[in-house]
């Protein structure tokens, strides 16, 4: 089931937190909308479920009309799935009740809610209450709460921001599985990048209420539409460049590029500079500091200009503080980002 | 958006962005409210509300000057300032007992701290009637200490259980613990920091005290003073007994022995008029009260008595032995008394029914009405819902004595059919303690997350769906609990019962006061002590209880 987003704005009184948004919801792919909090995702995901009214625009879910100007289907007409951030289980009543709670009037409502405990795995426990289960349950409880009556399109507003660590992991990929197996249309609203990038199909990127880039993960992180969006996304550092006749020469190595003559900017992030030995045509560092994440270390390195640069690595590989080392981009494709802030895609010659 | 806001923005990391709007202003703007919910919750205000601005229209049903006239006929300016004398004194003596009461419970190494804030608190549940009683059966003519004195040869004793010291004992010995509750959360809420800041600049004890300890506890002491002030106004078992000539005394012989209802009205509107100036100049002072800035605050110290401590328990141990002592002995030895005349508890049965009987109905129906319009001003937050709740809540600063007036007339007027049944008795029992079932049921909402309902409307259910599987369910708590402060208040309830009760018909309120009045204390004792017992317990749990065990005073910590 698609949804489609015309212009959408929300407001609140003068306070505009979603500004003329348009977005397409691809059918059965999980839809990430990232961005900082108050950017407006989780308003957005708001109007989509009517539980908030949109100032002007339009929302169709499945081809149907649900919110225009003169149109405002209730949000329990909408058949839709929505999964809060800490669960909302109904506490007075048990898990079973909770999930028998969307099937009223269903014929097959004890069979649907069986099966939709079976699928989270949480079948055994119906008869607890939520104040008996762990927030990891929980979310399951409310996931299964949420697919039972088998809606189109599953809502998720930040469900795993109050998971611990290792938790959060574990349950996303099971959610993900999940939907994937249900081939059901999902919106995550989130502002953990990691989480997007990792789960999503597809991963919308706001800002102060605007839609800044939508695209699959991977082109969002290789190749942000902006400096906003490159800010954002990962870990953001730039090194200075002068383009002439479609070279881009930096400190690092020189790139072909379409950008206009003159000074830009390119986005490099740490794991596309490869450490080499000193001397040898690379530019020297100095190692500064090591942050260590156990899978890689984090070098903080400065340049002889003086540049300040972040690199990842094999934990093995890496030198005590105060070594020199040389550096250099790795071969692939970059973004490059011209004086007055235009993108351009580079290749490392 | 505008650019002002995206000003605000700042970085993208976000940190300065304002915080996600919708909290704030969800509620603000856009939703849409239940017109059924509105339509309830106006019909719960217009119930509370309309006969009481009868009273006005009949008061001045002949004109102005007949309204003056019936207003200074039956000595007016005499009531008007026996009834502030009286509140301005019961105010007075409250403040000099609570204060130091609460400021020791709260604030000292006092030994036993718990079980002394327990004390103070218990004569909350003797009804005024319960304790003028005990001042005329202890200090009146033939009393306790009459008896004891004229084993020495001390014949007469001044009067003192009569007339203004009767009245002035009564209530502000039993009243106190209003103020006394709200003083004690006040002075634990106090910032230490501000006294240690006093004290290095070189304020000592009482200079301290008065200067930075009190200010800061203002907004508890008006507003501790007003429900004193307001219990005062709305008096009528202490002051008859005692024989202390007040409006609602006034009103209620006017009401019984003239049969021209306009005089009574006409007191009734003054009445009310005085206890809305009173409520105005409480709102002024609290107004002028600056917010202390915010800021974290560190753990209170108990200050070290010292010295002071043999003198604290001395002035503790009396006012037990007068206020929780004396009452319950007097009762004991009365009860002990009848049951030697061989008069049982069971006489007193039938008055007990009757008085559960109404006080459950009363709590019922005030707990459904108060649903709507606490839902709708907590949930929608308008303008429009806060005044509706507000009318809604009226009957809590009003006497009960003017609202029995203002149905009396009003159904005589217009509902002929319901005057002298218990429809009507529990009609005011509602509109007086209506305001106690609204606040129970709007905490009760404040605590169920948004979310759940949200939840619920995503799965398929409408709002009135949400509302009754959800919200309610959720709410029962608080529902319970409003339910029981109604049912005890109305349990208690003397001046409406007295007026609008049908012929015959008898609670333990009104058979206390006849035989109080008439002087029969052994038939006193019995209802008396059912009475307290029915509502020692839930004073105790909804009333006292959340104040003392707020925190443990053990630690005297902060949250």
């Amino acid at each position: 089931m698609s949804v489609t987003v015309s212009d959408v704005v929300v407001a609140y009184g003068d306070y505009v937190a979603v500004d003329h948004v348009s977005l397409e919801i691809e059918p059965r792919k999980l839809t990430a909308l990232l961005g900082p909090s108050g950017c407006g995702k989780t308003s957005l995901l708001r109007a989509i479920c009517g539980l908030e009214p949109i100032a002007s625009g339009s929302i169709r879910i499945g081809g149907r009309l649900v919110a225009a100007d003169g149109v405002s289907v209730a949000p329990e007409k909408r058949r839709i799935g929505l999964v809060f951030q800490q669960g909302a289980l109904f506490p007075h009543m048990t898990v079973w009740k909770n999930v028998l709670f969307g099937l009223r009037g269903v014929d097959d409502a004890d069979e649907r809610a069986e099966a939709a405990l079976q699928l989270v795995q949480m079948f055994d426990l119906r008869r607890r209450y939520p104040d008996q289960l762990s927030g990891g349950e929980q979310q399951r409880v409310a996931l299964a709460r949420a697919i039972a009556p088998s809606p189109e399109l599953v809502l998720f507003d930040e469900p795993f921001a109050n998971l611990d660590a290792a938790l959060r992991l574990r349950i996303r990929e099971e959610v993900r599985e999940i939907l994937t197996a249900a081939g059901i249309t999902s919106i995550l609203v989130t502002h953990d990048q990691e989480e997007a990038l990792s789960i999503a199909d597809i991963v919308a990127v706001m800002d102060r209420g605007k839609v800044l880039q939508v695209g699959p993960p991977w082109s969002i992180y290789r190749q942000p539409a902006s400096k906003q969006v490159a800010d954002f996304i990962g870990e953001n550092q730039s090194i200075g460049c002068l383009v002439n006749d479609g070279v881009a020469t930096c400190i690092l190595g020189s790139l072909r590029t379409d950008a206009p003559a003159g000074r830009a900017a390119l986005l490099v992030r740490p794991e596309e500079i490869e450490v080499v030995a000193a001397g040898n045509g690379a530019a020297s560092a100095t190692l500064l500091e090591r942050r260590f994440f156990g899978h890689d270390v984090l070098d903080r390195l400065e340049l002889q200009d003086g540049t300040r640069l972040q690199v990842r690595r094999h934990p093995e590989e890496s030198c005590d503080p105060g070594c020199v080392i040389g550096v250099r981009l790795r071969p692939g494709a970059f973004t490059l980002f011209s004086e007055a802030g235009v993108v351009f895609r580079a290749r490392r010659i | 958006m505008t650019p002002s806001r995206l000003a605000i923005g700042g970085g993208v990391g976000g940190e300065n962005l304002p915080a996600e709007p919708r909290l704030s202003s969800r509620a603000g703007t856009g939703r849409r409210t239940s017109p059924i919910l509105v339509l309830l919750s106006v019909g719960a205000a217009a119930l509370v509300s309309i006969p009481l601005l009868y009273v006005f229209i009949r008061a001045l049903d002949q004109g102005w000057r007949v309204y003056l006239q019936a207003l200074s006929a039956y000595d007016g300016p005499g009531l008007l300032v026996r009834t502030v004398l009286l509140a301005l004194g019961v105010v007075a003596l409250s403040l000099a007992i609570a204060v130091p009461m609460a400021w020791l419970v709260a604030r000292t190494d006092l030994p036993r701290r718990k079980l002394w804030g327990l004390i103070g608190a218990v004569p909350l549940i003797f009804p005024s009637y319960i304790a003028a009683f005990t001042l005329v059966a202890v200090l009146g003519p033939r009393g306790y200490l009459q008896q004891a004195l004229g084993r020495f040869g001390i014949e007469a004793l001044p009067e003192i259980a009569y007339g203004y010291s009767g009245a002035l004992l009564a209530l502000a010995l039993f009243t106190y613990p209003y103020l006394y509750l709200l003083l004690i959360a006040a002075f634990r809420e106090s910032d230490p920091a501000l006294e240690e800041a006093s004290r290095v600049l070189g304020h000592h004890g009482w200079s301290r005290f008065i200067r930075v300890v009190l200010p800061q506890v203002r907004p508890s002491l008006y507003g501790g003073s007003l429900l004193i002030i307001l219990y005062t106004l709305s008096d009528f078992g202490a002051v008859s007994i005692v024989r202390y000539n007040t409006y609602t005394l006034a009103i209620y012989n006017a009401y019984r022995g003239l049969f021209d209802r306009t005089i009574a009205a006409s007191l009734a509107t003054a009445l009310i008029l005085l206890t809305v100036a009173f409520i105005a100049i409480e709102v002024a002072l609290v107004r002028r009260v600056r917010p202390a800035p915010a800021r974290p605050r560190r753990a209170l110290r108990p200050v070290p008595l010292g010295s002071w401590k043999i003198p604290s328990l001395v002035f503790l141990s009396a006012m037990a032995f007068f206020t929780v002592a004396i009452p319950v002995g007097t009762m004991l030895h009365w009860g002990w008394r009848a049951l030697e005349y061989g008069r049982g508890p069971g006489v007193v049965l039938q008055p007990a029914l009757n008085s559960v009987g109404v006080a459950a109905a009363a709590a019922g129906v005030a707990v459904v009405l108060a649903l709507a319009p606490a839902i709708w001003s907590e949930r929608g937050r308008s303008r429009t819902a806060m005044v509706v709740e507000k009318l809604a809540a009226a009957g809590f600063a009003l006497p009960g004595i003017v609202i029995a007036l203002a149905l009396v007339v009003f159904s005589l007027r217009f509902l002929p059919w319901a005057y002298q049944t218990l429809a009507l008795l529990v009609a005011a029992y509602v509109i007086r303690f209506l305001p106690e079932a609204i606040a129970a049921a709007r905490s009760a909402i404040a605590a169920v997350p948004r979310e759940l309902e949200e939840a619920a409307r995503v799965l398929g259910r409408s709002t009135l769906g949400t509302l009754t599987a959800v919200t309610v369910p959720l709410m029962r708590r608080g529902i319970l609990a409003g339910a029981s402060l109604v049912f005890l208040t109305t349990m208690k309830e003397l001046p409406a019962t007295l007026i609008l009760r049908p012929i015959g018909f008898e609670t333990l309120a009104t058979r206390i006061w006849t035989t109080a009045a008439e002087g029969f204390y052994s038939e006193t004792a019995a209802p008396a002590l059912i009475l307290l017992l029915a509502s020692a317990l839930p004073v105790y749990w909804f009333v006292i209880r959340p104040v003392l065990s707020d925190r443990p005073l053990a630690d005297g910590g902060k949250r």
